[in-house]
């Protein structure tokens, strides 16, 4: 490819990845708290290390 | 409650002058720096994933990357293309960081409003825009300051009304003081807005038009259902209603992790202006990048560059939200759309569409990424007397940008004088 193709590729490229996150960003559901230690199988918090958190 | 009109207007407006300036967004700055700087740091690695096919890609922009992918046929190509996706994603971050630098070193400050306080009670003040026509009371959100109402000469809905006949009140609730910092959102209707709108018809001898603005436009619906004497024609811009939308609204699925922080907060706290912009960060976390390296390309001294400081300055300042409002509104209004059901208490009782006596007039764009138009528009089945207007602008745009004044502005005169 030539190098000015190679450019405007690049700036596609760039354009496109920062959508592709933008995207995900506001259309992903996001996990309340206590769904994500529920999830994650480990207690989350400022309490955690007292309750035997790893 | 006390209320004195006029006293310690000068004091009050160079304390707010200097708090106003020494907040410079963007908000909170390193969660924007954060996102920012990511974004163009992963940018080389995700170029690696596309060639590898392992990216993960929204199906928004797949077919675009997959085509791009077939352009690149040799290693010669890829090997090139990742040095120049590297090298303009790390231009991009410095773009990004030259354009919040030039904002923070804007020198424009925003014009005090031709305006006098009317009224102050507790810490809200009204501020009287003068002149022989016919008062209106406009209502800002409780969240950003009062002033996008009158953002700067020429964009100014308030000095736009007072050149057509009227002489715009306009609420500034300012930072919540000792008693404001109890108050749920009903308590800001009846024990802040009511005086003012009392004040307003007292000046003007009988009822008044009454505008609302975004959140403030659900205030003014609760206000003109329990003092509906007072409210001579009701004009709602972006007023959000029904949050239960096919449409959600912006950040609607942060509210259960806002909620879940909110209680984690002590007692009392005020939910921080850092963690509301955050809430609304969460409506586009790029957005900023690509703002800043925008504004980076301008010419401070145009007129475009201002407005974008201005508007920024705006969107960046705030007050902490009293503790039972941030409850009421994440969790009444966005988790359990208690306006939307007819379950919004104020004053003790229910807010009623059917209690709204006025003529009211719903401005709602379909372009408005924070209030979808169909919760807004969702009030006319059970108004008396609505109709609709959409003003082909964004949430702010049709305030005080370019298409404000035959988006929204015109349309509102014409219809107030109807």
């Amino acid at each position: 490819m030539r190098d000015e193709d190679i450019e405007q590729a690049a700036d596609l490229f760039l354009t496109l990845w920062q959508e592709n996150i933008r995207l995900w960003a506001t259309e992903k559901d996001l996990l309340p708290h206590a769904e994500l230690a529920e999830l994650l199988e480990v207690p989350l918090g400022p309490n955690a290390n007292q309750e035997g958190a790893p | 409650m006390t209320a004195h009109p006029n006293e310690g207007a000068s004091s009050a407006r160079s304390l707010w002058m200097e708090s106003e300036a020494a907040i410079r967004g963007p908000r909170p700055m390193s969660l924007h720096l954060a996102n920012s700087l990511m974004i163009w740091r992963e940018a080389g690695a995700g170029a690696r994933r596309l060639r590898a096919g392992t990216g993960v890609w929204h199906s928004g922009v797949k077919d675009s990357l997959l085509m791009l992918k077939e352009l690149l046929r040799s290693d010669e190509d890829w090997q090139a293309f990742y040095g120049a996706v590297e090298k303009k994603a790390s231009g991009r971050s410095d773009t990004m960081l030259q354009g919040i630098a030039k904002y923070l070193a804007h020198p424009y400050h925003r014009p005090e409003s031709q305006a006098s306080i009317a009224l102050q009670v507790g810490s809200c003040r009204l501020y009287d825009f003068g002149g022989e026509g016919e008062p209106i009371l406009l209502v800002p959100s409780l969240i950003n300051p009062h002033y996008v109402l009158d953002l700067k000469p020429g964009r100014s809905l308030a000095e736009y009304l007072k050149g057509h006949g009227y002489r715009p009140y306009l609420v500034h609730w300012y930072d919540p003081g000792e008693e404001e910092l109890t108050f749920g959102i009903g308590d800001f209707v009846m024990k802040r807005l009511k005086p003012f709108l009392e004040h307003a018809a007292g000046v003007a001898g009988g009822p008044v038009p009454v505008l609302g603005y975004c959140m403030g436009g659900t205030l003014t619906t609760a206000l003109a259902a329990r003092v509906p004497e007072l409210v001579s024609m009701l004009a709602l811009v972006a007023a959000p209603w029904n949050f239960d939308t096919k449409k959600p609204h912006a950040g609607k699925k942060y509210a259960p992790v806002f909620a879940e922080a909110l209680a984690k907060l002590p007692d009392g706290m005020p939910l921080p202006v850092d963690a509301v912009q955050t809430f609304f960060t969460s409506v586009d976390p790029t957005l900023n990048d690509r703002k800043f390296r925008k504004f980076a390309t301008m010419d401070p001294e145009s007129e475009a560059a201002e407005f974008f400081v201005a508007l920024e300055t705006w969107t960046n300042t705030g007050a902490p939200l009293p503790r039972r409002v941030a409850e009421e509104a994440m969790i009444g209004w966005y988790r359990d759309n208690t306006p939307g059901r007819g379950e919004w208490y104020v004053d003790g009782a229910p807010v009623r569409l059917q209690d709204v006596a006025c003529p009211v007039w719903i401005a709602a764009p379909e372009a408005d990424r924070l209030v979808p138009q169909e919760s807004a528009y969702s009030m006319m089945a059970e108004l008396k007397n609505a109709v609709c207007h959409d003003p082909g602008a964004g949430h702010v745009g049709m305030m005080v940008g370019s298409k404000a004044k035959a988006g929204l502005w015109e349309p509102l005169v014409k219809w107030l004088g109807s």
